[in-house]
């Protein structure tokens, strides 16, 4: 059935073809539109480059008055991204607004990744070696970047 | 006498909302067009579809603001600049 909310994401998905915003990429799931996959690249030049980070969307029929729940499926090493995956940004929260889209909401997480804010952490040891140990950190954050690519050829095996 | 008799003729008019050429920022569909909601109430643009504006001069389908300030409870900000939203008279 058609509703305001899978009308929208279908205006979402179309804008995401023909507008992708650069090092992103999201489609939802074959039979579901309110179920969506997408890869954050890491942005080059900075700790995160080569990574390949992977999330999962997923909207309610409140959309777009309700943000969707975002989560990392890739194991993440970021002050503002809890182990769960869960990621701890105030756009998702309640500085949400109706006018964010799947592309917005996607370039804001990829922009946290290189632009965390340390006053809400989600991670207290990323968030302490930010702070106090940087270069610590960014070999923490390449380090997990690498194990991103053994995950990706462990799920190419299976 | 004229030389020419009308027989039949059609009237076509274009209209658009007072100075908006712009999607409505929550639904994404053009304010000239109708929200996405699945009434057939609002299947026809115009009046049937209004667009109100709010003190900061943002736009949008009535329909689309009524919905998400149902949806805020305590404070009820533009979804644009997020400045209290007072509809403009």
């Amino acid at each position: 059935m058609s509703t305001p909310c899978k009308r929208r994401l279908l205006r979402d998905f179309k804008k995401m073809k023909t507008d992708p915003p650069q090092g992103i990429s999201a489609s939802p799931l074959n039979d579901n539109i309110m179920q969506w996959n997408a890869v954050i690249f890491g942005p080059d030049e900075t700790p995160w480059e080569g990574g390949t980070f992977k999330l999962t969307i997923t909207f309610t029929e409140e959309y777009p008055n309700k943000p969707p729940k975002v989560v990392f499926n890739t194991k993440m090493f970021h002050p503002n991204i809890y182990n769960d995956g869960g990621i701890c940004l105030d756009i998702l929260q309640n500085q949400w607004s109706p006018i964010y889209d799947v592309s917005a909401i996607l370039a804001s997480i990829q922009s946290l990744l290189t632009d965390p804010n340390p006053n809400s952490p989600a991670n207290s040891e990323a968030s302490r070696l930010y702070q106090e140990n940087r270069k610590l950190y960014e070999k923490k954050v390449k380090e997990m970047v690498e194990k991103s690519w053994e995950e990706e050829e462990e799920n190419a095996d299976e | 006498m004229a030389k020419a008799k009308i027989v039949k003729a059609r009237l076509v008019a274009n209209w658009t909302w007072n100075g908006v050429n712009e999607v409505c920022g929550i639904c994404h569909v053009h304010l000239d067009g109708c929200p996405p909601e699945a009434t057939a109430k609002f299947q026809t643009p115009g009046d049937d579809c209004p667009v109100v504006w709010g003190e900061c001069k943002h736009a949008f389908h009535l329909t689309c603001i009524t919905k998400w300030l149902g949806t805020q409870s305590d404070s009820q900000s533009c979804p644009m600049c997020r400045r209290r939203w007072e509809y403009s008279g």
